[in-house]
This record gives structure tokens, C-alpha cells and sequence, in this order.
């Protein structure tokens, strides 16, 4: 913050008042605008809400062969089934709610558990807000039409009762599908907008509510990531193999089987063991054994990065740079004949000759390797940067501003783009203004 | 500040001077102005298809209908913006053609999104396809680039299961998958590490040949990735003009009757984009003009 607000002191800068006095009006008549021109509640928020009936039913085959009943690792993570999906564990490993009309039943996968009654449950979904109302009003309008008794006029009996209870059925789809306002997701609309505003005032100058949002963002984001580690690698990955059945009966309920359960004990203690001596250098005495565990993930991770990195960013690069100097289109090279075609690189055929030449391809081709050849000279410091090297290395910057200019003008645009989506947010879902 | 405007010279330089001056926040405003009225004129430019576009369009277009493809979302909601319209337009695309499409994730919130485009686009644009025998939704795996490794021998390693539970063996879709081999086309859609990177180092150099690779990228990995194009990647989408010249060829060849805004967000997002950067074209040529302005002033030392 550069302005001489900033270096000021006691009161609100004139400056800053300013600013202020600028983005509220900008706010205000940007809001008053949108409202009278697409009039509608703010922060708008519907859900579709379907009723289904779940009943408690267990796997006829043994738990080693009950597909239909495993939850993957991590499921109680960032795995969590899609609406609808019917994977909801009882305490129970071998048992699940279900819906009612699963088709496991008919095919003797699955039986019901007797004696525990049925549950209603309602599966919410987000809808869009425009799309809503228009199911809303196709809906009312449905139901109104089918809330009248079938005209028995010029029927007979049987058509008559075929029609009506085609009519009931469809009433009771219609009534069974809701798609209400929700409340709850209007909350949490306001409060997703408040927080984008109150990180956007920043750019106005440092001030509490950004401190706060601030604050939330950091710890929110710390508990997440430490959930996400803990359901998604030490559950599955550790303790799922050292105490299975633990972790069944407390955590995962649909752990799978494994089929080595000895081998992944024994293996899970290399891990184990690392991570404690990983820990240990928050003991007072012998914080040296970390160093350790450290070597291992070091060693570990430069192994399997150096094949990789050999092979798609060296070896590959180099096979990549070796373009034609002289390019060719390839519909050119119709009626060649002879050995008078050489190759073909990148879907472009090079030919000795001179048919059909291709301006674009071949200052590609002299480009790319001018800059590999002028950029290596420039990192080449063996030889002082006089004379033809220092001429070389300087055309060598010249590629690598360009490069720069290049990344910086992407980074630009992504940026804008997500500011575009969080303006996006705003205008449409929190204010909405969207057509 | 009124002290300095003092010193500064009379006329258009005194002016040019003081731009170059402007309180910071008078920009954040100007840039918030060029973003906001494009966005409620709905203003939109043509889109003209690019060569990375067709390669990315031709490369899903050219493996015959009913071929596996993967989408990998390695992204998250700090990255939407930019990225699920492309992977949008991707999905519908694969869809359309007849794919069967098998969706995963190396980000935790990935599989959340993915679930998403399953539901708003996959659904929404072809209800009759059938979970499991069209489309399978494997979800988050930890791991970073190791999954991919691990994915190069043994899928069944990484992912025993779908993510609703389900084992893979008895999912139709990838009955005879062993490997990521097995797939005739990868789409990551990548706004990091993982990401598409990874998936060229671990996945396309253990397995050249064996499948074809696309990615969508942010802009700010864009030039990180465009040594891998076309050799190793057979096409590549780059932020929100990669992902509008895209949405034009796919629905240009599979147009949508209903919910048409949710492949056209590239588009849509394109018009504010180009009003932002002749503001800030503007602005670096009034910097640079300023500053020449501001030579042998005895203030431009401040």
C-alpha cells in the first residue's frame, strides 16, 4: 500500500474515504441496477428433495464375498457416495440401508433384516434457481391436471380404470418429487458472499473483517487438510492394516477384506516405525533419529523421480527438439517419389523436395532450435559471456523475456478468470442476477 | 500529495506524471468495473478454434465410440473457474461420442466436483446412461503421482473399489482393465501437482504408445506444460480460451437443447476477460508512458 493514506496518522485517510465512498456507490447503484432490472430474492436457493424409502438389509453371501456391501477406504472422506448412492453403513459390517426396491433383493444378493422398520429418508440435491421455478410451475401445473378425476365419458369400464390408476400413479410422482426453497442453503450462500467481500477488502486496506475472514480461511483450511490426511492415508493406508478389525467395528464399517491381512501388517509397520522416528524430534533428547525417516522419503521420492524425469522431460524434450529446418505440408508430398520424402515429425512431413513449402512450420522449426541452442549458451558459465558466447547468451535472454512475458500473460488471464468466477458467484448466485 | 502535485511539471506531462502515481486501489477498482458490466451486459466475442483445440477435439473424436476413456479431476474449487468448463465440455464430449468414461480424481475435492459434472452435465445432457456400464465414478486416491505409477501396473492397487463401493471386478465398464494401458484416452484436467505433468512423467513415458493424452490446464501451468505438446500430449486446452475454443467445436458438433449456459461458461467468461486486458494493456502502456514523462523531473526519484 503505497498511497500517502497509508503513511498518514489518526482518522480515516482522505484517500481511503474515497475509495470508500467510490465502491459503496459502485456497490449500491450496481445492486439497485440489477435488482429493478431482474427483480428476485437475494441469495435464492432450492433444493429437490426426493422421499425414499430405506430398509436394513444383510449380504446372503459370506463378508469375503460381499461386493455390493464394501465402502472404499476414505469413504467417510473426500470419497463420500454421490446423492442417491446407497452405501449408508449399519454398525454392522455385514448390514445396510437400502432402498426398499433394490434390485440386490430380487437377485438374492441381499435379504431384509427382520424386525427393524423401514425409514423414510429424503435425498437433497441443489438445483439451479431458474430451473427450479420452471419445475415448480411444471409441477403445480401436472398436479392440478391430474388432481382431476379421468372423464368416464365414451369409456368402457376397463379403460376407464386403466386410466385412472395411470392418473394416480402419475399424482403420486409428482407429489413425491418437492423442490422446495432451502433455507439452509441460503445461509450458506450469504455466508460464502460475505467472506469473498471481506477478503476483497484488502485490496482497500488492511481492516478487522479482513482479519477475521482471514483467520477463518487459515484454520478451516488446516482442519480440513488434517481431515483429509487422517481419513484418506492414515485410516486405510495404516491403521486399516494394522487393527483391522478395529477399524472396522469404529471407522470404516465396509473396510474390505483384505486377502493378506498378514503381509499388510508387517508391511504397515515400516511406516509405523518411520513416522514415530519422523516424530521423535519433538523429543527433548535424540532428535537426530528423524533424520532418518527424512533419507528414506528423500531417497525414495528423488528415485522415482529422476526415471520419470529422465525419460518425459530429457530424453523426450531432447527427441522433441529435433525438428526440420525445412518443413513441408504433408499434402504436398502427393506424387513424391524416390526416397525424396525423409520423415514426418510432429504430423508434418519434411521432404528433399521443394514442393509445397510450409513458411509457418519452418520458422517454427529454426525458432525453437535457435532458442534452445542461444538459452543453453546463457546458462553455460564455464565460458565468460564475451565476444560470439556473450553475443549468443544475449539472444538467449531475449527468448527467456519473451518466455516470461508469455507465462506472465497466462497467469494474467487465469487470474482474471477466477475473479470472473467469483464475480460470477456474486452476481448470480448471491445477488441474482442472472437472466 | 498536494505538496508533491505542486512540484509537478504544468500541461499533459504534469498529468501523465501524476497517472503514474495513481493510488493502487483506483486500479483494483477500474479492473473490478471491466470485469463487472461485461459480465452483467452478458457481452460475448466469437470464438475461432485454435490448433490445440482441434488436436484436443480431434484426439476424442478419432478413438472409436464405446472406447474407455479416464477424466482425471485434479483440481479444486480454488481452480473451478478456470478449469470445469473445460472439463464441461470434455465430459459432454466424451459422452456424446459414445465413450465409456471412467472418472477419478487426485485431489480430495476433485471427486466432489466430478460428481458434480456426473450430475449437472453427464445426466443432465444423456440420462440414459448407466452407471457402472457408461460411466464409473472412482473418486479420490491419495498418493499424489504415486497413484499414477501404481495405475501403470495394477488398477486394482490403487482403486479396489468404485466410489460408491462397488469392486471394480464386478464393474462392467472395466471388465479386462488391468492397467491405465487399458484405456484408449486420458484427459486430466489439472490445475497443479498431481497433474497433468505427473500424469506425462509417470503415466504417458511408462506406457508410450498405449494411450492417447489430453490435458486441460490453468493458465499460470500452461508454459510448464507446452514442451509436452504434441509429443507427449496429443492435445492441450489453456485456461478459459482453451476451455471457450473447446465448448465452440464440441457443441458445434453435439449441440444441447436444454441448460445450454452450462457449456457455454467459457464463452460467457471470455467477454470480461477481453475487457480486463485492454484495461490493463492500457495501463502498462500509461506506465511505461509515465515513467517517460517522469525523466529529468526532479520528483520522479520519489
Amino acid at each position: 500500500m503505497s498511497s500517502e493514506g497509508m503513511q498518514q496518522s489518526g482518522g480515516a485517510p482522505k484517500s481511503d474515504t474515497r475509495l470508500w465512498i467510490a465502491l459503496l456507490i459502485f456497490g449500491a447503484v450496481g445492486i439497485f441496477a440489477g435488482k429493478v432490472w431482474r427483480p428476485g430474492p437475494l441469495a435464492e436457493a432450492y433444493v429437490e428433495v426426493v422421499t425414499e424409502t430405506r430398509v436394513l438389509a444383510e449380504a446372503v453371501a459370506p463378508p469375503a464375498a460381499q461386493p455390493a456391501l464394501a465402502a472404499p477406504s476414505g469413504s467417510m472422506g473426500a470419497n463420500a457416495p454421490l446423492p442417491g448412492a446407497s452405501t449408508s453403513e449399519d454398525s454392522s459390517p455385514t448390514r445396510v440401508w437400502v432402498e426398499s426396491n433394490d434390485p440386490r433383493f430380487q437377485s438374492g444378493e441381499l435379504r431384509r433384516v427382520e424386525g427393524v422398520a423401514p425409514e423414510v429418508w429424503d435425498e437433497r440435491s441443489r438445483v439451479d434457481p431458474k430451473k427450479a421455478k420452471e419445475q415448480i410451475a411444471t409441477l403445480e401445473g401436472d398436479a392440478e391436471r391430474l388432481s382431476e378425476p379421468t372423464d368416464p365419458t365414451g369409456l368402457t369400464q376397463e379403460e376407464f380404470e386403466a386410466r385412472e390408476a395411470a392418473r394416480i400413479t402419475a399424482l403420486k410422482a409428482v407429489e413425491s418429487t418437492r423442490i422446495v426453497a432451502s433455507p439452509r442453503d441460503s445461509i450458506g450462500i450469504w455466508v460464502a458472499a460475505l467472506l469473498t467481500l471481506g477478503i476483497f477488502s484488502f485490496l482497500v486496506r488492511d481492516n478487522p473483517f479482513y482479519k477475521v475472514v482471514e483467520s477463518i480461511l487459515i484454520g478451516v483450511s488446516a482442519a480440513y487438510w488434517m481431515l483429509v490426511a487422517f481419513w484418506s492415508t492414515l485410516v486405510p493406508d495404516l491403521f486399516a492394516k494394522l487393527a483391522p478389525d478395529l477399524v472396522r467395528a469404529t471407522m470404516l464399517p465396509g473396510l474390505v477384506e483384505s486377502e493378506h491381512p498378514g503381509k499388510d501388517f508387517l508391511l504397515a509397520l515400516i511406516p509405523l516405525a518411520l513416522g514415530v522416528m519422523l516424530l521423535w524430534r519433538l523429543a527433548p533428547r535424540g532428535a537426530w533419529i528423524a533424520v532418518w525417516p527424512l533419507a528414506v522419503v528423500i531417497g525414495t521420492f528423488a528415485g522415482m523421480r529422476l526415471t520419470a524425469s529422465i525419460e518425459a522431460d530429457f530424453m523426450a524434450q531432447i527427441a522433441a527438439t529435433m525438428k526440420p529446418l525445412v518443413a513441408f505440408t504433408p499434402g504436398s508430398l502427393e506424387g513424391v517419389v524416390d526416397g525424396s520424402v525423409s520423415g514426418a515429425v510432429d504430423g508434418v512431413s519434411y521432404a528433399t523436395s521443394a514442393q509445397g513449402f510450409d513458411l509457418g512450420g519452418t520458422l517454427a522449426g529454426v525458432l525453437g532450435v535457435v532458442g534452445v541452442i542461444t538459452v543453453l549458451v546463457y546458462f553455460f558459465f564455464s565460458l565468460e559471456h564475451k565476444g560470439l558466447v556473450g553475443k549468443t547468451a544475449r539472444v538467449g535472454v531475449w527468448f527467456l523475456m519473451i518466455t516470461f512475458g508469455a507465462a506472465f500473460g497466462f497467469t494474467v488471464m487465469g487470474r482474471i478468470t477466477l475473479l470472473v468466477g467469483r464475480f460470477d458467484f456474486l452476481f448470480n448466485d448471491w445477488l441474482g442476477l442472472s437472466p | 500529495m498536494k505538496q508533491r502535485n505542486e512540484q509537478l511539471p504544468p500541461g499533459i506531462r504534469g498529468f501523465l506524471i501524476r497517472m503514474g502515481q495513481i493510488d493502487r486501489r483506483w486500479i483494483y477498482l477500474a479492473v473490478a468495473v471491466a470485469i463487472a458490466a461485461p459480465m452483467l451486459a452478458r457481452l460475448r466475442f466469437p470464438e475461432v478454434p485454435g490448433r490445440m483445440a482441434h488436436a484436443t477435439f480431434d484426439a476424442i473424436e478419432s478413438i472409436p465410440p464405446g472406447s474407455r476413456v479416464l477424466i482425471a479431476y485434479d483440481f479444486d474449487p480454488a481452480s473451478a473457474a478456470e478449469l470445469e468448463p473445460m472439463a464441461n465440455a470434455v465430459l459432454h464430449h466424451c459422452a456424446s461420442k459414445g465413450h465409456r468414461i471412467a472418472l477419478m480424481a487426485l485431489w480430495p475435492l476433485g471427486k466432489q466436483l466430478a460428481d458434480d459434472a456426473v450430475r449437472d452435465i453427464l445426466l443432465e445432457y444423456h440420462p440414459d446412461k448407466v452407471e457402472g456400464v457408461d460411466y464409473v465414478q472412482l473418486g479420490f486416491k491419495t498418493g499424489n503421482e504415486g497413484v499414477i505409477k501404481l495405475m501403470t501396473t495394477s488398477i486394482g492397487e490403487a482403486y479396489a473399489a468404485d466410489a460408491s463401493g462397488k469392486p471394480i471386478t464386478k464393474i462392467p465398464l472395466l471388465e479386462g482393465v488391468r492397467t491405465i494401458g487399458d484405456f484408449q484416452l486420458i484427459a486430466s484436467i489439472s490445475a497443479g501437482t498431481p497433474g497433468a505433468q505427473q500424469w506425462v512423467q509417470y503415466g504417458d513415458s511408462a506406457m508410450p504408445d498405449a494411450f492417447k493424452f489430453v490435458a486441460g490446464t490453468t493458465g499460470v501451468q500452461s508454459s510448464q506444460l507446452l514442451p509436452y505438446y504434441p509429443k507427449q500430449m496429443e492435445g492441450m486446452l489453456i485456461a478459459i480460451k482453451g476451455a471457450a475454443e473447446y465448448e465452440m467445436l464440441v457443441t458445434e458438433k453435439y449441440p444441447v437443447t436444454r441448460s445450454a449456459d452450462r457449456l457455454a461458461l467459457g464463452r460467457e467468461r471470455m467477454g470480461p476477460q477481453f475487457v480486463a486486458h485492454l484495461l490493463l494493456i492500457g495501463l502498462i502502456v500509461l506506465g511505461n508512458v509515465s515513467m517517460l514523462a517522469a525523466r529529468g523531473w526532479k520528483g520522479a526519484a520519489r
